[in-house]
């Protein structure tokens, strides 16, 4: 673990805090210093595609702000009043109970204090989330297991199975700052061939999903950060799960994914393959319609993407496979525990013109790399717009942090996720190319 | 009383200024008893999250131009720089010593050496600050003497901030530390006095405002000198030959009082050029203090000719309308005068927190203006503010960053200044007709407070200092 510049990949209590808010009805109380969940609010949502603190989050957060005398004391009480008079002050499904860096190293029992309360009949839970233990993505695991435990407890006997029913996993709230858009549009495409997608967080998600998610038929997994839930889920519920390690964008990975869904639980192929067909029609009406912009302004070029795994590579495919550009240069910046090595490999192995590789989330040394490579297309965050104004080339944000724009239900993920991408990437090119057309006149 | 030392210590803000974080009751007593050092700290039983000292510091250090910044602790502390570049530019180098577990037992020494050598390579920075975390104030870390080290080997200021995160209630105490850091060890004894040299303290401003005041000096040919946000070394450097600091906001206090009392550098606080009479007086000020009157006075001629139609047509829209009000000390208090002088009407008043200079001010007001109502206390807090403004029932609220999403799902039409400009006529003109905007088309504020409170019905129902209590020592 060495010094980082700029990091972008937070800290375990950010990204549990940030995560749960993603929840209706569930209510964080942060154990921690003032600013924890603070930073978890201006970075995870402000400046993730400004987005706002829903319900609970921003200032609304309940946060127990200890100072010196709970350090040297222990906070434990203080944390028991917290707990107590949040459960007047606001009302929730679930209190989480999220303890940081500094009641932790002094030894706070915040697990007892959780306990206290349930005892009185209160459904609460507890999450230790020291941010020196990890990273936000981490985070979201740590809550995504507490919380199914939490609903696992309510449970008496083993939950029958919910036809149809599939959980996704690994889309990270605010940490993606795509992930409202890409989970809605997952899960479009998922109803479109007959499924129940079972997102868990966003618009209209509450405990009662989490409840259902229990008796889920498949797990699928869209990035390096579910997989651990997904098999402690098979483990515990024996619920299959599929381990696709990337955000599918457009119509032919939203295919090959169903087509391996209708492998796993009872799903017609021709269905999918019915959908398919016509999303597809659908697709080359726009394909058709972008191909005068495509040659007008040159949209075939080489392009460099900046994320993590699963949107690099996602965004990557769609760019490689359908659009036709060559990736120059893939930065994957979260550093999972278990190396998807095979899967990159098998990305690179349909590319031509191999593209080099940084898995670094230290915003200095992808400047550096990208300042190198030199690719007229950066799909990055905001932290690269420098670079790609250094080297004149078009930018478009696609991972933390987004500035300068709105992010709401917008994704890159789904049938429409591949239409938002070309959108978006001819978008950023045209408006590069307008740029250097103005300067080059004004002169 | 001089607030500042040239060692390292500075007491938090409750000790220094009898800063009160938690209040909500009658304005004359709190002042009262700040004023005589009497004001019992008081704390919540129940609270929402708030600025620290870590962020605070940030804020300050994050645009200064030549300066890298390193965080010595888990990567989350740093996390607001990235809510920083979107929202304040990109500033300078950061640098994050990513403390683990591991780190967090066996002690961050070595790291903090690593990180800092690393911010040196990386941006060459004339500066390096180290913000310090809780991790490395609860285990005792040794900073200083890392801080030595490299201050000798790399031949340029390393220059450690300790916020600990937990020593003070009061965020802003981030501002004083970092300030501090910066005068007791940036800011040498100058040899001559340039006398044409003012310096503008520029700490919480829009950058906007500080471009205003720099304008206004140059225009009285006098020269500026901005720093520590939009400045560097050279500004530290060059700031203790001025003739004279200007400093607006409370967060420039210790770089003011600095200057004066260890470098004999007069500092003048004066209240917020915010709304048009205050402009206009503190032009006036400004002209009368570097005998340029003539000057000044034309100044404002020409620019409230300037705005004459606004600043006749503006009150008809605005008068009688009851506001509420929510910031920080003096600049509150401005807003105040500005809305009033469109002819609104204030029923409510929330300030961040309060301290010795806040008290005469808010004594003052409210005899002068008569009002009855409860004074509040509260950074953030916004439990509070929705029960006390359900009692209130403004016809808008104007209030900081963040603040005026849970006001406006009340229905109350509100206003977010945090990222306005408010110093000089067209800010206040700006900021009146934001209030005209909001009051005039509710649509969205309609079906925005349609959706359902996080709050209870009985925390509603109680009275707002119901979690606020007295501190148990």
């Amino acid at each position: 673990m060495s010094p980082i510049a700029a990091p972008r990949n937070s800290c375990v209590l950010q990204g549990a805090a940030r995560t749960t808010i993603a929840i209706g009805g569930v209510v964080p109380i942060v154990h921690s210093t003032a600013g924890c969940a603070l930073q978890s609010y201006l970075a995870g949502c402000l400046a993730s595609g400004g987005q706002g603190a829903g319900q609970i989050g921003g200032l609304t957060f309940p946060a127990t702000n200890i100072i010196e005398k709970h350090v040297i004391f222990g906070g434990s009480s203080r944390l028991r009043e917290q707990i107590k008079n949040t459960v007047h002050v606001l009302e929730g499904k679930l209190y989480l109970v999220i303890s940081g860096c500094a009641p932790d190293l002094v030894g706070d029992d915040s697990e007892a204090m959780t306990k206290e309360i349930k005892e009185q009949g209160y459904p609460a839970a507890y999450l230790q989330a020291s941010g020196f233990l990890g990273n936000a993505y981490q985070g979201y695991q740590m809550v995504v297991k507490t919380i199914i435990d939490f609903v696992a407890e309510q449970i008496e006997k083993p939950p029958g199975k919910i036809k149809g029913l599939v959980n996704i996993f690994g889309v990270v709230p605010g940490q993606d700052s795509f992930w409202q858009g890409d989970l809605m549009q997952l899960s479009q495409s998922f109803s479109a061939v007959g499924l129940a997608p079972n997102p868990l967080f966003g618009a209209g998600q509450t405990i009662e999903n989490w409840k259902k998610a229990l008796q889920g038929e498949l797990n699928l997994v869209v990035s390096p950060w579910g997989v651990e839930i997904a098999q402690y889920l098979e483990e515990k519920f024996g619920i299959p799960y599929i381990n696709w390690l990337y955000l599918p964008v457009g119509v032919d990975d939203i295919r090959d994914l169903l087509l391996e869904v209708s492998k796993r639980i009872e799903l017609d192929g021709r269905i999918v393959e019915k959908v398919a067909h016509d999303a597809d029609a659908e697709f080359n009406y726009f394909l058709e319609q972008f191909a005068d912009a495509y040659f007008n302004f040159n949209f075939q070029v080489e392009f460099s993407a900046v994320g993590p795994i699963s949107q690099v590579l996602g965004v990557s495919r769609f760019l490689v496979n359908v659009l036709g550009l060559s990736p120059k240069a893939l930065v994957f910046t979260d550093s999972p525990p278990n190396e998807p090595g095979a899967a990159i490999d098998k990305f690179l192995a349909k590319v031509t013109g191999k593209p080099r590789l940084l898995f670094s989330e230290d915003s200095k040394e992808i400047f550096d790399f990208l300042k190198q490579e030199k690719a007229n297309l950066i799909l990055a965050s905001a932290l690269e717009k420098d670079i790609a104004a250094e080297l004149g080339s078009a930018h478009l944000s696609i991972s933390f942090p987004v500035g300068g724009r709105i992010i709401l239900n917008r994704g890159y993920s789904g049938y429409t996720g591949g239409l938002n991408l070309m959108e978006d990437v001819g978008t950023a090119i045209i408006r590069n190319k307008m740029a250097e057309f103005e300067t080059v006149t004004q002169k | 009383m001089s607030t500042v030392k040239t060692n390292n210590i500075i007491s938090i803000q409750e000790r220094r200024m009898g800063t009160i974080g938690a209040y909500w009751g009658q304005a004359n007593l709190l002042a009262k008893a700040v004023l005589e050092h009497q004001a019992p700290q008081r704390i919540r039983t129940f609270s929402q999250t708030k600025l620290d000292e870590i962020v605070c510091a940030l804020h300050l250090l994050h645009q200064i131009t030549d300066a890298a910044v390193v965080v010595h602790g888990a990567n989350g502390c740093s996390s607001v720089k990235h809510f920083l570049h979107v929202f304040d530019g990109r500033g300078g180098g950061l640098i994050s010593s990513n403390l683990s577990e591991n780190d967090s037992i066996m002690g961050s020494d070595r790291k903090l050496g690593q990180t800092i050598e690393k911010a040196y390579r990386l941006y060459k920075p004339k500066i390096i600050f180290v913000v310090t975390t809780p991790i490395v104030a609860i285990n005792n870390d040794d900073v200083q003497s890392v801080v030595a080290e490299f201050n000798e080997e790399l031949g340029i200021p390393v220059v450690p901030v300790f916020t600990d995160g937990f020593k003070s209630r009061i965020g802003a105490n981030g501002y004083d530390l970092a300030s501090h850091a910066i005068a007791s060890q940036l800011i040498l004894e100058a040899e001559e006095t340039d006398k044409n040299l003012v310096n503008i303290i520029a700490t919480t401003e829009h950058p906007s405002d500080i471009e205003q005041l720099a304008a206004l000096v140059s225009s009285l040919n006098l020269q500026p000198n901005i720093f520590p946000r939009f400045g560097n070394l050279s500004n530290f450097q060059k700031s203790a030959q001025a003739a004279v600091s200007i400093g607006i906001r409370q967060e420039s206090q210790i770089l003011g009082e600095f200057l004066d009392h260890e470098r004999g550098v007069p500092f003048l606080h004066p209240l917020p050029p915010i709304g048009i009479k205050a402009t206009s007086e503190w032009i006036l000020k400004l002209g009368e203090l570097f005998n340029r009157k003539d000057e000044s006075a034309g100044l404002i001629k020409t620019q409230v000719n300037r705005f004459q139609k606004e600043i006749d047509e503006l009150p008809l829209a605005l008068a009688g309308l009851k506001v509420y009000i929510s910031g920080n000390g003096a600049i509150a208090l401005s807003l105040v005068n500005l809305v009033q002088e469109f002819g609104a009407k204030i029923v409510g008043l929330s300030l961040f927190h309060f301290n010795q200079n806040d008290a005469e001010l808010i004594e003052e007001s409210y005899k002068k203006n008569g009002w009855d109502f409860n004074l509040h206390i509260a950074e953030g807090q916004p439990f509070e503010q929705v029960n006390i403004i359900l009692r209130a029932q403004p016809d808008i609220y104007l209030g900081e960053l963040g603040q005026a999403v849970p006001v406006a799902k009340l229905g109350i039409p509100a206003i977010c200044y945090g990222l306005l400009p408010l110093y000089g006529y067209a800010a206040a003109i700006n900021l009146a007709d934001k209030i005209r905007l909001a009051i005039q088309n509710k649509s969205w504020l309609e079906r925005l407070s349609s959706g359902k409170s996080p709050y209870s019905k009985s925390w509603l129902e109680k009275s707002p200092n119901w979690y606020i209590k007295q501190e148990v020592k």
